[in-house]
């Protein structure tokens, strides 16, 4: 990688940094980077500039957008792009770690982190390390103090420490970590990914897990955690402190953990597809009557062993030239939104599993249809005739993976063991 | 009045003056008490660089990091500070590391320009080579390999030298990583660079490796000699070795196994050690790093045998859930697979299914994807799918969804007639792209025999003729019309009959002035085409309406001969030249016309070729897959193809020995603990015990501290968001105090462990052999006893705990009664 810009939303450079010669460095600052930026307006919305764009002068720009920044790599010879899309991906991951919430002030006010976590990350272009348990022996992690005080005069205080790097084989783990309470806290949290027909038949339906730990253990303990069910799990990745052989041969999670929060697994569930199966039952359907275009929407609870579903929320994208937009719904609030395209959302904070009829019911006009009415829709009819569905279901857990058990090896004492189950809807989509 | 005119005066310029000595102080004060707005810091960075370079020659360590700061401010924004680097370049020294780390982030970004002033830093840095602290030691060979000044390659080349026998791994790695930017920097010391690689060949840590292979490559592109003797031991650490070594490591063992090994036929037995290059390779299909997994599903695609393909399926999947970015690289390498092996996709087709919130680039490549796969096996789930796409509210789904229609009619019989008809009726699609598509497709699959040799006498050509002459007046799209004009033409001397194609020529040439260029063309090409076409007795098929014949062909001649496209005129002129109109033959004694008049029919005739119509495939070269090349369709500067397999492999070669597989784990990760196997006899009893008990409220919690928040979190077990105790053992169930390091001799007494036990079904038996499984390993806690055993039976875990920590076991007792626990075990 020659080069990684940091662009706010509308494309200007916040910190740009370089690991080619000066030729390259003026190419990418001056040429390609506004290049891009022409490019990232020309597209209609952001998420649909493609992730990998044939910059001027035979360069890639490769970026991601994550929250309102983008993170832009330029590359000017072969490399493989997930490469790239990783290194990016573990710097906002680094950051995030550092600065919290990322945003055109947050760079802005810790510029100086930002460039140290670059300078110790990657190395001339190339990936040195992402793991944020190496780097925090490295750079140390601005505290609120010292942000503020260096957001002020520029000048950190504090005792300086000597930087260190764990090179044993626990790269995650280093040696002599204390904690006065021993805790564990284990996290599943399912994304539902479906898609329903208009029918009403389900097209796709995926659960994709992941289990993320949050440990506070003292010594070097090993945990062994039990599923019940880890054979359904038809694609499992894992934290590379898992032993993958403990796995293949038992089915078992066997690890050295790190400390602080990590992601131990995420998993992937392949679901039938039948209607039954989905813990909320959301059918769409359109019509048309004269000019006036309906859309009705029915959500019913489904099979989620009588947990409420809450922060219900329904995101249907109108077409472009939908105006005299109106809603009815009995339960919830909607809101309108005129922008391009407009759109109407809906959100109901709970539904409990008995209830019934929740409806929304839209309609709309479409512009350039009053002088043909009931011929041919328009010709370049822009909208997804899709609505997307939002919703969090706590305690459940859609592919019912449950943990057995979670034993503690060659440590003494007894930690306090939480486990925690949260299903959401990822994208979860009914086509009308 | 003067006088008071110029008090007046005064005392305004004296407030004014107060006001702004105020304000002034207040921006004083507000730089000390924090009062600026946040950011502000960086915005006005160049406003306040007056003082930076007094800080630099003079000032404290604060104020050195505050003016280090500001230039950086204005480094990030894209401004010019290098008018500082002989300041900053005097503190490369600096005791404060911080200063330093700074010092080092300026000096990179301009030593290129300022190399006189640079190479005054060089001292500083070989000190800090010999520092005690690794991470000193690392960084500063790390900062001097990156200064581009070609002066001091010899000096870095000396460092790295030293360095790379340093005792630190992660030193070791830092002086591996210089060597390709020595290399850039200065490719006459390639010589010397090769010797110190290859001394760092037979780097252990799993640490370097990566980087001494990365140092390889790009020292060495090539060279497999020198791979033969570590390539055992190599494929042996792969799976251990860190993330971005992985990817360096795969990359180089598949271009040398492209060079080495027979080329992998699914009947023929592999090369042992291609075979272990593989396997090596399995687990990285399951990396959390994508680009790891990339990497392998690309070892596997380039060297296994077809058969195997079938296990980079599920990872290319779930690189393509994970996110839009690494979605479109996953979906270009699929797309290259599906192309080559559809059936390996064949599974997962439901994941190529178009949602409404994928961005353009992924909705392409994905009916793209859909096209390639659909087969037999597949069409069930795919058509009725790519039938709604067809009247997807999105022009582009719908095109594509065409493609994917054509595709299987073309490959599934059953399904042609289906694919058919919904190709069909898109012909009066009110969007110009979609209709076209359509018609396209219905005139490749007329024309290559796909439906008119149907079996199914449901619907004949005639009839599809008929429909599609009449589907005309509500299709608008130039491009659609033109190709019905053009099947029109094609099958007027079929069953369809000139008369019908005669009718089609009038409404055609009725409206002709709103046709577009490609429909006008057509149309064109229709009259020529009737007007040549003649019966079996030479006849003109037009009959008695030979002269209304003439008559529509002259007329649209006419028009076309002033069409403002010069494309249609072209057109025109051609076709009249093979087909004259009634007034030409008097001044045009040299066309042939009656002797021509085949030859022209078949000019024409073939003109409609099927290959024309459909799109010239995947016409890109194969680029290794994950590559950037194959993502961007191009070859991209420095891209290296993989090598093609040899002729005739290598025989004989000394691959150096594969250390034993406990051997090598233990090697690899010498200080890591033995695992423990896990209990999986008992683990499915307790998994149906349990599964009746999922409710926080019956599960139990582990014992000391957490029993306070145990307790806290049941009395408030409604609130949904609160952790859940784990519903499992109480506390740590077995607890062996293991010698500090572990090695190959643990695994194995970890693994009697488990044998030992994994045969006891019941519970009981299995208190009373564990002590015994305990006992029989070699780093076994002499503090297990059984005499917990015999007092605590229902409280299994608890029972098994530690007597060192027998206080808390015995506050856990007093505060878990037996009888609430002892339900679980019943």
């Amino acid at each position: 990688m020659d080069s990684l810009f940091i662009l706010n939303a509308s494309g200007a450079a916040l910190l740009e940094k370089h690991w080619c010669d000066d030729r390259a460095i003026r190419r990418a600052s001056l040429v390609v980077v506004p290049a891009f930026a022409r490019y990232l307006a020309s597209v209609e919305a952001a998420a649909d500039a493609e992730p990998m764009w044939s910059g001027p002068q035979g360069t890639v720009c490769i970026h991601i957008q994550r929250q309102e920044l983008i993170y832009l790599g330029i590359v000017s010879r072969e490399v493989p792009p997930l490469e790239v899309l990783e290194l990016l991906e573990g710097v906002v991951q680094a950051l995030g770690e550092y600065v919290g919430r990322l945003s055109e002030l947050t760079i802005k006010e810790n510029f100086v982190t930002v460039y140290q976590l670059l300078s110790e990350m990657v190395d001339s272009g190339a990936m040195v390390t992402t793991d944020t348990a190496v780097l925090r022996g490295l750079v140390p992690v601005p505290n609120l103090v010292n942000r503020v005080l260096e957001n002020v005069s520029g000048i950190g205080i504090g005792p300086e420490r000597r930087p260190n790097v764990n090179t044993s084989a626990t790269p995650w783990r280093a040696q002599g970590i204390r904690h006065s309470t021993n805790e564990f806290y284990v996290d599943i949290a399912e994304r539902i990914d479906a898609i329903i027909a208009a029918s009403g038949a389900v097209v796709a339906y995926d659960v994709n897990g992941e289990i993320s730990c949050k440990s506070r253990l003292t010594g070097m303990p090993e945990l062994v955690l039990t599923l019940n069910r880890p054979e359904i799990m038809d694609d499992v990745v894992f934290h590379p402190c898992v032993r993958r052989r403990a796995w293949d041969a038992e089915r078992t999670i066997g690890f050295v953990p790190p400390d602080g929060p990590f992601k131990l697994a995420s998993f992937h569930v392949a679901m039938e597809t039948s209607p039954r199966s989905l813990p909320l039952h959301v059918r769409a359907q359109a019509s048309r009557s004269g000019g006036t275009h309906t859309v009705e929407i029915a959500v019913d609870p489904g099979q989620c062993h009588g947990r409420p579903i809450e922060k219900l929320g329904v995101r249907v994208p109108l077409p472009l030239q939908a105006y005299n937009i109106g809603v009815q719904c009995k339960t919830g609030a909607h809101k309108v939104t005129n922008a391009r395209p407009p759109q109407v959302e809906w959100t109901v904070k709970s539904v409990r599993p008995g209830d019934r009829g929740l409806r929304l019911s839209i309609q709309y006009h479409m512009h350039g249809e009053a002088a043909a009415a009931g011929g041919a829709p328009p010709a370049e009819q822009q909208g997804v005739a899709a609505a997307f569905v939002d919703f969090e279901i706590a305690g459940y857990s859609a592919a019912s993976i449950k943990v057995d058990a979670l034993r503690l090896l060659r440590e003494s004492y007894k930690p306090f063991k939480g486990v925690r189950y949260v299903t959401k809807a990822g994208s979860f989509q009914v086509r009308f | 009045m003067t006088e008071y005119l110029s008090k007046a005066v005064a005392l305004a310029q004296d407030a004014a003056r107060l006001s702004l000595r105020f304000s002034e102080g207040l921006m004083d004060n507000a730089l000390e008490f924090g009062l600026d707005t946040p950011g502000s810091f960086y915005d006005n960075a160049e406003f306040r660089l007056a003082q930076v370079r007094r800080a630099l020659a003079t000032g404290t360590d604060k104020e050195k990091l505050a003016a280090m700061k500001q230039l950086l401010a204005v480094v990030a924004r894209g401004l010019d500070a290098s008018e500082y680097f002989a300041d900053v370049v005097k503190n490369v020294a600096s005791g404060s590391l911080e200063v330093r780390r700074l010092v080092y982030i300026y000096l990179l970004r301009y030593a290129e320009q300022e190399q006189d002033l640079a190479l005054l830093s060089v001292n500083t840095f070989q000190r800090d080579l010999a520092d005690s602290n690794q991470v000193i030691r690392a960084m500063a060979l790390r900062v001097m390999s990156s200064i581009r000044v070609p002066a001091i390659g010899p000096i870095v080349m000396l460092a790295v030298r030293r360095l790379s026998a340093d005792p630190s791994p992660h030193v070791r790695r830092a002086a591996a990583l210089a060597v390709p930017k020595l290399l850039r920097l200065d490719p006459e010391l390639r010589s010397e660079l090769v010797v110190a690689v290859n001394a760092m060949l037979g780097e252990a840590s799993p640490l370097a490796v990566g980087a001494v292979i990365r140092a390889f490559s790009a020292v060495c592109p090539g060279q497999h000699d020198q791979v033969h003797k570590h390539f055992r031991r190599w494929c042996a650490v792969l799976p251990d070795i860190d993330e971005w070594g992985q990817i360096e490591l795969i990359k180089l063992l598949a271009a040398y196994a492209r060079t080495q090994f027979a080329r992998p036929a699914d009947d023929d037995a592999l090369d042992p050690d291609h075979l272990l290059l593989l396997e090596a390779a399995r687990p990285l299909l399951h990396s959390r790093n994508s680009a790891v997994v990339m990497a392998a599903v690309s070892a596997y695609c380039h060297l296994a045998p077809p058969a195997w393909l079938a296990v980079v399926a599920k990872p290319l999947v779930r690189l393509l859930r994970a996110s839009r970015e690494t979605g479109f690289v996953a979906l270009r390498s699929a797309l290259h697979v599906a192309q080559r092996q559809p059936a390996v996709l064949y599974p997962h087709v439901r994941s190529f299914f178009v949602a409404a919130s994928d961005a353009p680039f992924a909705r392409r490549l994905k009916l793209q994807v859909l096209a390639a796969v659909v087969a037999a096996e597949t069409a069930g789930a795919i058509v009725p799918e790519v039938a709604t796409y067809a009247e997807s509210a999105q022009a582009d789904v719908s095109a594509g969804a065409v493609a994917v229609l054509l595709a299987c009619a073309q490959r599934v019989r059953v399904s042609s007639v289906d694919c058919f008809r919904t190709l069909l009726l898109l012909a009066g699609d009110g969007r110009a792209g979609v209709a076209t598509a359509a018609m396209g497709a219905v005139r490749v699959l007329l024309l290559d025999g796909t439906i008119r040799d149907l079996h199914d006498r449901s619907m004949t050509l005639y009839d599809i003729l008929c429909y599609l002459a009449r589907a005309l007046d509500g299709c608008k799209a130039d491009g659609a019309r033109a190709h019905v004009f053009a099947l029109v033409a094609e099958f007027a001397e079929s069953k369809f009959g000139v008369l019908h194609a005669l009718d089609v020529l009038r409404a055609g040439a009725r409206s002709f002035g709103t046709e577009g260029n490609q429909a006008k063309m057509q149309l064109l090409e229709l009259g020529a085409r009737l007007c040549l076409a003649r019966g079996r007795d030479g006849e003109s098929l037009a009959g008695e309406h030979g002269s209304t014949l003439t008559a529509l062909y002259t007329y649209v001649q006419t028009l076309a001969r002033y069409d403002t496209s010069f494309e249609v005129r072209d057109r025109a002129r051609a076709l009249r030249a093979l087909v004259p109109l009634a007034g030409d033959e008097a001044h045009s004694e040299t066309m042939t016309h009656v002797a021509g008049a085949p030859l022209a029919a078949e000019l024409l005739g073939s003109a409609a070729s099927v290959a024309a119509l459909v799109p010239a495939g995947e016409a890109a070269p194969g680029y290794t897959v994950g590559s950037l090349s194959l993502t961007m369709g191009r070859c991209v500067d420095g891209y290296d193809p993989l090598p093609d397999w040899p002729a005739e492999a290598p025989k004989g070669v000394d691959r150096g020995a594969l250390p034993g597989a406990a051997g090598a784990v233990g090697a690899a990760r010498g200080a890591q603990p033995v695992f423990i196997a896990g209990l999986s006899g008992r683990s499915q009893q307790q998994a149906a015990t349990r599964a009746e008990y999922s409710t926080p409220g019956s599960t139990t919690a582990g014992g000391g501290g957490g029993d306070d928040d145990l307790d806290a979190f049941l009395n408030s077990e409604d609130k949904p968001v609160s952790y859940q105790p784990a519903g499992m053992l109480p506390a740590a169930a077995v607890v062996f105090e293991q010698p500090a390091l572990g090695s190959g001799s643990e695994y194995s007494s970890s693994s009697e462990y488990s044998s030992g036990e994994t045969g006891d079904s019941s519970q009981e038996e299995e208190e009373d052999n564990s002590p015994d499984g305990e006992s029989s390993g070699p780093s076994s806690s002499p503090a297990s006893s059984s005499d917990d055993d015999d007092e605590q039976k229902p409280l299994t875990g608890i029972s098994r705990s530690n007597r060192n920590s027998s206080s808390s076991s015995d506050e856990l007792d007093t505060r878990l009664p037996i009888e609430d626990t002892s339900k679980y075990w019943q």
